[in-house]
């Protein structure tokens, strides 16, 4: 059994910066969106709990071939096999290879992104994460300033560290306001 | 909503809470026990924190305050030129640029610091004690009329704390605690393993939960304490030890008989650029001397004179294998 410690280090540092290319791996091969967070997060269950037990010395090959393996038996379980999602999952080893290797992100992209992210934001949501995060006024000091009530800021500010966040892991940074009853206006792109 | 979007949203919660000055040592517990009961949750609260931190980057897009609160780049520079560099320090943050150190903003009483990878920077506290920030730290600091507290969320930091009697300073570090007894003193934190060094006074060591049947430990100059997940180990070391281990105040790392592996590791912690060591017979070979922190290239050419190493320079990475 690894240390947690040194197993989160490694899920951090090494699996999660995969994120973009993994969800572009399974919207390529996998047709229902909806399935797509679900899929995510028994992948990384997965990859977390084989970590516990001995840390891949290649993450990359790794966490692509447990994907694949993932869908694999996502088909064989399904009632319905067709033909040609089996074609395409033995496609798959060849999209792996192809994946190209990314350039690792310095602090300067990093900001460069969360400012286009920034930018993608509805104005009043951007003002006040703008105002909280970067100009670093209270709470209260930006329900004044705005002259809107404190909870709306606060609800602004989740909205805002919600989509940044999804947009840093590579998703489209859209906001995602619970669709009371229904979920037909479900935002796009994988969170 | 399928699962993992339910967990998800909870893992959120987590990180919005946690960022609340009240946090506590049972929200904590809280957070712990949430954390033990499945792997789901576990991995959604490390990809929501990995998100979450990038995110708070944020605040070094700062741009027009940080000049006129910090006083890092003045500090350093001949007063004649001092004016004109900061204009241009001032004009490259607004172009975005985080590399060149600290980034601070208030939030709700609490003044948060962070430094990038490499950065290094001291800040001065409302009760006139210092703090000085290693490479890739985030702390945060509350300093009022009845008490003063600091949050080393990641990183290092080293403390001249000013007296006072009437104020006790009191730093948490994971599960653990420091009270100042008036001092300088040095807290590392690398996820749950924390290390306080004393260079000059006394503080005392404990658990933050008062449940948790830990003797406290205090430690003097010359003490080391090394904590990690529920053990604290109390070990005596030399002057010169903890002067080394301070030597990244003067922007050195210095080694002695340290394994090329570690040594890596600490100049991966100041630099973008990383040294990678490509095969395991290299990485046991012992370096000693010190080293400028931020000039990992000067290291390179040194591995490849004076120990024969092979140094692949691929502009992100520097590839360390024995010589063919």
């Amino acid at each position: 059994m690894k240390d947690v410690r040194q197993v989160n280090e490694w899920f951090t540092r090494e699996v999660l910066p995969l994120e973009p290319l993994l969800m572009r791996f399974f919207r390529r091969n996998w047709r229902s969106e909806s399935d797509l967070a679900d899929l995510r997060q028994e992948l990384y269950v997965r990859i977390y709990e084989f970590g516990l037990k001995e840390i891949p010395l290649q993450t990359k090959p790794f966490v692509f071939m447990a994907a694949r393996n993932l869908l694999i038996n996502h088909v064989r379980r399904a009632r319905i096999v067709s033909i040609e999602a089996m074609a395409d999952l033995d496609a798959m080893n060849i999209a792996v290879d192809m994946v190209t290797p990314e350039r690792e992100i310095t602090a300067r992209d990093e900001l460069r992104q969360l400012q286009i992210g920034l930018n993608n934001l509805p104005p009043r949501c951007r003002e006040v994460v703008t105002l909280r995060r970067i100009e670093g006024l209270s709470q209260r000091e930006v329900a004044e300033k705005l002259s809107v009530g404190e909870d709306t800021v606060e609800k602004q500010m989740m909205y805002g560290m919600r989509a940044l966040i999804n947009f840093m892991l590579g998703g489209s940074g859209k906001i995602q306001r619970r669709p009371k009853g229904s979920r037909k206006n479900k935002a796009v792109g994988h969170e | 909503m399928s699962k993992a979007k339910k967990i998800e949203d909870c893992a959120f919660a987590w990180c919005a809470r946690r960022e609340r000055p009240d946090w506590s040592a049972s929200d904590q517990a809280e957070l712990d026990a949430w954390l033990a009961e499945s792997t789901e949750h576990r991995v959604a609260m490390l990809r929501m924190e990995y998100g979450w931190q990038r995110v708070d980057r944020l605040a070094a897009l700062r741009a027009s305050s940080l000049r006129q609160k910090v006083p890092i780049i003045s500090q350093r520079l001949p007063d004649a030129r001092g004016p004109w560099l900061s204009m241009a320090a001032g004009f490259l943050l607004v172009l975005g640029l985080g590399s060149l150190g600290l980034s601070q903003w208030m939030d709700g009483g609490t003044q948060r610091y962070v430094t990038v990878v490499g950065g290094h920077e001291t800040v001065p506290l409302r009760d006139g004690s210092h703090v000085e920030l290693n490479t890739d730290t985030r702390l945060r600091a509350s300093v009022d009329e009845k008490a003063r507290t600091v949050w080393l969320d990641k990183g290092e930091a080293y403390f001249e704390v000013a007296h006072d009697p009437k104020r006790p300073f009191v730093v948490y570090a994971g599960d653990r605690r420091v009270v100042v007894l008036g001092t300088h003193f040095l807290v590392r934190r690398d996820g749950d393993r924390i290390e306080v060094i004393v260079a000059e006074g006394r503080v005392r060591v404990e658990a933050v939960d008062a449940g948790k049947a830990l003797k406290p430990a205090i430690i003097t100059p010359g003490n080391m304490v090394v904590s990690e997940s529920g053990s604290m180990l109390v070990a005596s070391t030399s002057l010169e030890k903890v002067e080394s281990e301070l030597a990244w105040r003067r922007g050195y790392l210095v080694f002695d008989k340290t394994s090329l592996a570690s040594v890596a590791e600490q100049f991966n912690r100041y630099n973008d650029k990383k040294v990678v060591i490509n095969d395991p017979a290299t990485s046991d070979t012992r370096i000693s001397g010190s080293f400028e922190a931020n000039n990992v290239d000067a290291f390179a050419r040194l591995l490849q004179r004076a120990y024969g190493l092979s140094v692949t320079d691929d502009k992100e990475h520097l590839l360390i294998a024995s010589p063919d």
